[in-house]
């Protein structure tokens, strides 16, 4: 695992959640960007270049899988690139098939264990490296 | 489902079947026949296209009770994320967890399972009423008390945000309308804890109870909540009634809710004969006006000899009415009904309308001979009625 501390960026109109995320990860030694909807959470993506992101996928404005497809379309090889989490609370099959067919690395439903999160993030992280 | 399809293919087969016949025997017998015949074809053609507007209607309400049960479904999940999360936490006792940090987890868990709650309760009451199982016992009652115990009720909601709570009511008003109490009281202190909860510190919200300026075939009672909160952006207004909707401003502000709360009250206003509407401004505040039949002892001596009165004017408001009309009329007009006790006339306009809901690209002369043959039922309704009432 690489020495510097890892960045992430959590998009979710939720601050419960987004918090409750920071908390999680800080905790084991990784910073959390907040991005509280998807329109700010683009502008944060192209700001900070974080190494994860992790993505809701009901949000007012522009929802979470327009913001994938954003992100998979992004100019900038390396942005393109980011893995991408989504953490829903929207379990039908549909909709994770969907999100993986436009590019999402990872799939979490609401509420999750945070091991769970913990480990995802870990994979994500070490298939980059590799 | 599946079952209802099947039918719509056996009946369209039989349908058929009985057309090839009609029309082979069209070669051979005589005219008379012939128009027999026709009559038989025509028949046919209508049951067929009757039956195709059911399976599209069920088929409407089949999807929308999948949309309903995945929002459910994504509601209640998101505040159990962050109380299932942090229990996590807790329990553990793996990572050091600082005083404040303790006392905000403590505040997000109170905050989630209040949500949650609140969710539980809004879901029961929202598919109570849809399914038409509340059990609605109206009873006469006075608006001006529903508005007065809301207040009471609200007060420490007020008093926490303080916002000031004004009531009007016009002088010398009977303020009398026929309901279920309980539900009224739901709808007031819904809309009036919704202006108190997007108001400013210290602003204030105008209750008024007046008779309604509307020109309608019944007198209506008028109570406006009007505040000088956030407001609703004017791109949203026409969603603010839809389940689960909430407005970005009320997102965004932080301020709970569970975007079930109007949708209830449009529910219990629209049992109870009424309608509601909304105007607002960004920034400047929200006005909710909710008109329902006043009624009162004079009225209801007599309801009876009203009857026939108000039957004849829905048949002449939906008989001259232009199709862009139609839809208004028709919930107006069933609404009047039903306040009548005009049951059965009541349910004719509703099923038209709901056929008109679901074929509102249908060509204007089936909307327009749909109309008649409603017309007529209805002036056969005023007739039989007349019959009774003269043995």
């Amino acid at each position: 695992m690489n020495q510097e501390v890892k960045k992430i960026l959590v998009i979710d109109d939720n601050s419960d959640i987004r918090d409750l995320v920071q908390f999680i990860f800080e905790k084991a030694g990784r910073t959390v960007f907040h991005g509280e909807n998807g329109e700010k959470g683009l502008v944060q993506l192209r700001a900070l270049r974080p190494d994860v992101v992790l993505l809701d996928a009901t949000m007012p404005g522009i929802s979470g899988l327009d913001v994938l497809k954003e992100i998979r379309n992004e100019e900038d090889r390396d942005l393109r690139r980011i893995p991408v989490m989504m953490l829903t609370a929207n379990s039908a099959e549909d909709d994770i098939a969907q999100a993986f067919a436009l590019g999402a690395s990872s799939y979490v439903v609401k509420p999750f264990k945070k091991e769970k999160i913990l480990a995802e993030v870990d994979l994500m992280l070490q298939l980059e490296e590799v | 489902m599946l079952i209802e399809i099947m039918l719509f293919l056996a009946l369209s087969l039989t349908l058929f079947a009985t057309f090839v016949f009609t029309l082979r025997g069209l070669y051979r017998k005589n005219s008379v026949a012939n128009t027999e015949q026709l009559r038989l074809i025509s028949e046919s053609i209508t049951q067929l296209s009757e039956a195709r507007s059911t399976i599209n209607q069920l088929e409407l309400l089949d999807e929308r009770k999948n949309v309903f049960i995945s929002t459910v479904n994504h509601e209640l999940r998101t505040p159990l994320t962050s109380i299932v999360g942090y229990i996590d936490i807790l329990r553990e006792k793996l990572v050091e967890i600082s005083d404040e940090e303790l006392t905000k987890i403590v505040d997000v868990l109170e905050r989630n399972s209040n949500n949650l709650l609140n969710l539980v309760q809004d879901i029961l009451s929202l598919t109570n009423l849809e399914s038409g199982s509340s059990g609605l016992l109206k009873a006469q009652i006075d608006l001006k008390e529903v508005a007065n115990d809301a207040i009471l009720l609200l007060a420490p909601l007020s008093d926490s945000a303080q916002v000031e709570v004004a009531l009007e009511v016009g002088k010398d008003l009977a303020t009398q309308i026929l309901a279920n109490r309980n539900q009224f009281l739901e709808v007031v202190t819904n809309l009036l804890g919704n202006a108190i909860k997007f108001s400013k510190r210290g602003g204030t919200v105008h209750i008024k109870i007046e008779h309604s300026m509307r020109q309608s075939p019944i007198k209506m009672l008028t109570i406006t909540i009007a505040d000088e909160g956030i407001g609703i952006p004017e791109s949203e207004l026409n969603e603010i009634f839809t389940s689960f909707f909430r407005a970005s401003n009320a997102r965004s502000s932080g301020i709970p809710g569970t975007g079930l709360g109007l949708a209830i009250v449009s529910r219990i206003i629209e049992e109870h004969h009424g309608n509601i509407s909304v105007e607002s401004a960004l920034d400047k505040g929200t006005i909710f006006r909710v008109e329902v039949p006043n009624f009162d002892v004079e009225i209801d001596r007599f309801i009876d000899s009203r009857k026939e009165n108000v039957l004849t004017k829905a048949i002449v408001a939906l008989e001259t009415c232009r199709i862009s009309e139609l839809r208004e009329t028709c919930h107006e007009m069933s609404g009047v009904l039903g306040f009548y006790d005009l049951e059965d006339s009541k349910r004719e306009i509703s099923n038209f309308a709901d056929w008109f809901k679901g074929n509102d690209d249908a060509q204007e002369s089936e909307i327009i001979s749909r109309k008649l043959s409603l017309v007529e039922r209805l002036r056969g309704n005023l007739a039989e009625w007349k019959r009774l009432k003269e043995m």
